[in-house]
């Protein structure tokens, strides 16, 4: 039907792009300097009880659905992430600069052992949404949950440090050195038994009430980070639900929610509201001034704008279509904040490095794609004026990025950038590179020397429907005007992000690919390691080089962090030199803010709206 | 009649079934499945998920599996939502796609059928310029951009009602309007014309000559017999405006299940796929079936044995 067609032609460009990745969509070409930059870890100023409205309720957009699961060990998304943070507290969370404090920990763990043993206390008289205690054994529940083989939770890996996970887990689920312990391999079945018994062997113990001990495999530097993730948040028993021989839990309704945090859910009406009421037990943190956070549902970022425009929410994450109109208004351009994120666009390069990601190419001497020379991809990035790019296709809103690591982790970014923008080099960089991959003239063509012509297609792969048409246009564009590659010689195309995500992962079918990333927590290893270390899942260009994963080990195992923090940086340093994707910026989200909205603690770990990682400190003032 | 009806009924189980079928066939033909998720995941976690859904089996056998669910009533799990099953979020959000689609119904016809009469009855003149000139604007404006305006307009610059939800009736003007315009263009169309072809028939002249007052002709005879054709066209209306509209309840965040047609096929959610095209295909088959039946009742022509 003709109208089934255009509502999916309209739904394209509904549907965003599934969790991780700017996906900040294009603005119209047009130069849009930043409004109000709010530098990370600022608060606006907050009110001391006089002209505190009556009404201390919280309207906010959260996503264009309901949020996947609020099951803390399966979440993955960042409505699932947001909507948790503010009903749970771990054992650890962050301060308003992202340095780790105690949450629901009396204070930062005891680490003996060489940094393989760290013990926790909780605090006193800890309790959950429905009064019953907060105990050590709660912790123990979720680790074991977490990994559990026979749950297959996406971030399960994440428990493969905990001493005992890999026996439990094994190399299918993540985990090196083991096996992963199946009945039967060919079924991928497991023995319950078995598993239970290994699960319970696994090195995180509770000897009393109010100590927690977690023994690892080896020391890893950013364990306090995973203690503060999603992943970590304590399980009720009351949650646990039996199924098939494992604990499937119980999180489909707002009964069945028993949380850990400042706030608990009171109702949940699906994709249209979730309603957040003061948690009445919550004794670790200063009581809220909130007392009611209103979720919204459904709709989508732009319905959203004008539902902030009509009064109906405080405050709103503007999408990229709208940035410029919101700037000109001189109604809105005073509500704007503008917050660095732990996002990064950046666009892989097949290296090649891994034998079975290697596109073919005919024009080469080894038959293998072009990307593969280092000075090609050399050429390729220094080509990029990035703070253009910013400007034209992402609003003027972002950094330059010239690496993997975003601003506003502690101690970060590193400024090193060896391939900064410039034409002439990058040029020279591609002569070098066709002599090294052996590049003939063409008969074909009209000249009689080789030049990047005689290269043949490049193959560049995005997704429809999430606004990255103008930058790859941008990027194409470039480099056919500073390296000199021909109108043709761009196949680019996009696929739907189902589609587009395993061809991605394949990596045999583009010789460049767009792609995207979002910091889980605010650390250097996980903006390296889990993109870059050679043969990770994450890992489309391919790069493998035994310094680079060596150095990742070293550094994660460090104990002092300034030795650490020193091995991450010529970590992602040789990672830069190698040059296996471009890195092109780091994002910056654009967000509008009620004038009465106080309190706000804006980090650049913020998930969906601004501040929601302190929802604590939020007041409404009187208007 | 009787009979009638009971041979339609029972034909809408291999109806069903067919399209069940070819549907299910092409949801596995496409590329990608419900786990790819943006971060890459374990091998092992791949295929428990494979195995949980039992999408390791052979198609054929997967799709045994789901009708014998489907007659238990269970449309199985949703692949997207871990801890909801299909059939609880049909059962929250059926209800307001119905009631939006109703009201937007009733909207249509008591806009869309006076419209088309009153073209009618002013052929070539203003009237008829002025309602065909709306009933054309409204086919041409696809319903997002309806929406949009009326957003704008009605509740960022007027603020008169909110942007979007589903929470009493200031919530339900905008939708119902911005989802009832185009089908009050089109029932506008087809009444007009419909209207035209009855005026010239015979028994209009002859009732007009015999002094019949012309509403009396209208109402009585020229109405009856233009709505047949209208009739036919509002069965399928009337099933794709109650099966939820996806633009509209995206749009204006209606919980309905308008927006897992498109959301359950980007998201590989087969489970979700198949209910929604399942119900659909119902709603349109069974309100065939009763257009059918109702032509009966508006025709004494017409007889079914």
């Amino acid at each position: 039907m003709r109208k089934r067609l255009v509502g999916i032609l309209a739904s394209v460009a509904v549907i965003a792009a599934a969790c991780g990745g700017a996906t900040t969509s294009s603005a119209p070409p047009a130069s849009t300097a930043p409004g109000t930059s709010t530098a990370p870890g600022t608060s606006t100023a907050p009110s001391t009880g006089a002209g505190l409205a009556a009404d201390q309720t919280l309207r906010i957009y959260v996503g264009a659905t309901d949020p996947r699961s609020l099951n803390p060990q399966q979440a993955s998304g960042s409505d699932e992430i947001s909507v948790l943070g503010g009903l749970h507290r771990g054992l650890l969370y962050y301060d308003k600069d992202l340095n780790m404090v105690p949450a629901l920990a009396e204070a930062l763990p005891e680490v003996t052992d060489g940094g393989k043993t760290l013990t926790f206390k909780l605090k006193d008289g800890l309790k959950y949404s429905n009064g019953d205690p907060i105990v050590a054994a709660d912790f123990v529940r979720s680790f074991r949950k977490l990994a559990d083989p026979r749950a297959a939770y996406d971030y399960g890996y994440e428990a493969c440090y905990i001493a005992g996970a890999k026996d439990v887990m094994g190399e299918d689920f993540g985990c090196v050195g083991a096996p992963t312990p199946y009945l039967d391999a060919e079924a991928g079945t497991f023995d319950n038994a078995v598993i239970d018994g290994l699960l319970a062997k696994l090195g995180v113990e509770a000897p009393d009430a109010k100590t927690l001990v977690v023994r690892l495999e080896t020391p890893v530097v950013f364990i306090n980070n995973l203690m503060a993730m999603w992943i970590s948040y304590p399980t009720n028993e009351k949650n646990v639900k039996i199924e098939d021989g494992y604990d499937k839990g119980q999180y489909g309704e707002a009964s069945d929610l028993i949380t850990s945090g400042p706030f608990m859910m009171e109702s949940w009406a699906h994709n249209s509201e979730m309603v957040l009421v003061q948690n009445p037990n919550w004794t670790a943190g200063p009581k809220p001034t909130l007392t009611k956070i209103v979720m919204t549902f459904g709709g989508d970022p732009e319905a959203a704008v004008a539902s902030y425009e009509r009064g109906d929410l405080d405050s709103v994450v503007v999408p990229g279509t709208s940035t410029r109109r919101v700037f000109e208004d001189p109604n809105l351009k005073d509500q704007i904040k503008d917050l660095p994120q732990l996002s990064i666009s950046y666009y892989d390069f097949a290296t090649c490095q891994n034998p079975a990601k290697c596109p073919p190419s005919t024009t080469t001497a080894d038959g293998h794609t072009p990307l593969a020379n280092k000075n090609f991809r050399i050429a390729l990035t220094r080509a990029v004026n990035k703070q253009e790019l910013i400007e034209l296709v992402y609003g003027g809103l972002g950094t330059p990025a010239t690496g993997s690591v975003m601003p506003g982790i502690p101690g970060w970014p590193d400024d090193y950038d060896p391939y900064s923008y410039d034409v002439a080099a990058a040029q020279a960089a591609m002569a070098t590179a066709l002599t090294e991959l052996g590049i003939k003239d063409r008969a074909d063509d009209t000249d009689e020397v080789v030049t990047v012509q005689d290269v043949g297609k490049l193959k560049f792969g995005f997704n429809c429907d999430a606004g990255h048409t103008p930058r790859v246009n941008y990027l194409a564009g470039t480099w056919r005007a500073n390296l000199g590659f021909s109108e043709s010689q761009f196949d680019i195309s996009c696929t739907d992000f189902a589609v587009f995500r395993t061809e991605r992962r394949e990596g045999n079918k583009y010789d460049i690919t767009r792609n995207g990333w979002g910091a889980d927590f605010p650390h250097p290893d996980n903006q390296l390691r889990d993109l870059f270390l050679t043969g990770v899942g994450l890992n489309n260009s391919g790069y493998a080089n035994p310094a680079f994963d060596a150095l990742i080990a070293q550094a994660s195992v460090e104990q002092d962090p300034a030795k650490s923090k020193d091995l991450y940086v010529q970590a992602q340093r040789l990672l830069v030199d190698d040059a296996p994707v471009v890195w092109l910026n780091w994002a910056t989200t654009r967000y509008l803010v009620k004038p009465y909205l106080a309190g706000l603690v804006a980090t650049a770990s913020d998930h969906n709206n601004i501040g929601d990682v302190f929802y604590e400190t939020m007041q409404i003032l009187q208007h | 009649m009787g009979t009638y009806i009971l041979k339609r009924v029972l034909w809408l189980i291999p109806v069903v079934f067919a399209v069940s079928a070819i549907t299910f066939t092409l949801m596995h033909m496409v590329p990608g499945g419900p786990w790819s998720s943006e971060r890459a995941v374990s091998p092992g976690v791949q295929a428990k998920i494979n195995k949980q859904y039992g999408l390791d089996k052979p198609i054929p056998l997967q799709y045994v599996d789901w009708v014998v669910s489907l007659a238990q009533g269970d449309f199985g799990p949703s692949f997207r939502y871990a801890d909801r099953s299909v059939n609880a979020i049909i059962a929250d959000g059926l209800p307001k796609s119905i009631q939006l689609g109703v009201m937007a119904f009733i909207v249509a016809v008591a806009l869309g059928i006076p419209l088309g009469v009153f073209a009618a009855l002013g052929h070539n003149k203003a009237p008829d310029y002025a309602a065909t000139g709306i009933s054309i604007i409204g086919i041409a404006t696809p319903s997002f951009v309806l929406a949009i305006l009326l957003v704008v307009l009605f509740s960022v610059v007027l603020k008169w009602f909110p942007t979007g939800g589903w929470k009493g009736p200031e919530t339900w003007v905008l939708p119902v309007i911005a989802l009832a315009g185009y089908q009050v263009a089109v029932i506008a169309r087809y009444t007009r014309a419909s209207m035209l072809e009855v005026t010239r028939k015979d028994y209009i002249r002859t009732a007009q000559s015999k002094g019949l007052r012309s509403r009396a002709v209208v109402t009585r005879h020229m109405l009856r017999n233009a709505l047949i054709p209208v009739v036919t066209i509002l069965g399928p209306i009337f099933a794709f405006l109650v099966t939820g509209s996806f633009i509209i309840e995206t749009f204006f965040g209606i919980p309905g299940i308008g927006r897992y047609y498109v959301q359950g096929i980007a998201g590989r959610d087969y489970g979700m796929i198949m209910a929604t095209t399942v119900i659909f295909a119902l709603a349109v088959a069974v309100l065939n079936v009763i257009v059918d039946v109702l032509y009966a009742f508006i025709d004494p022509r017409i007889r079914y044995s």
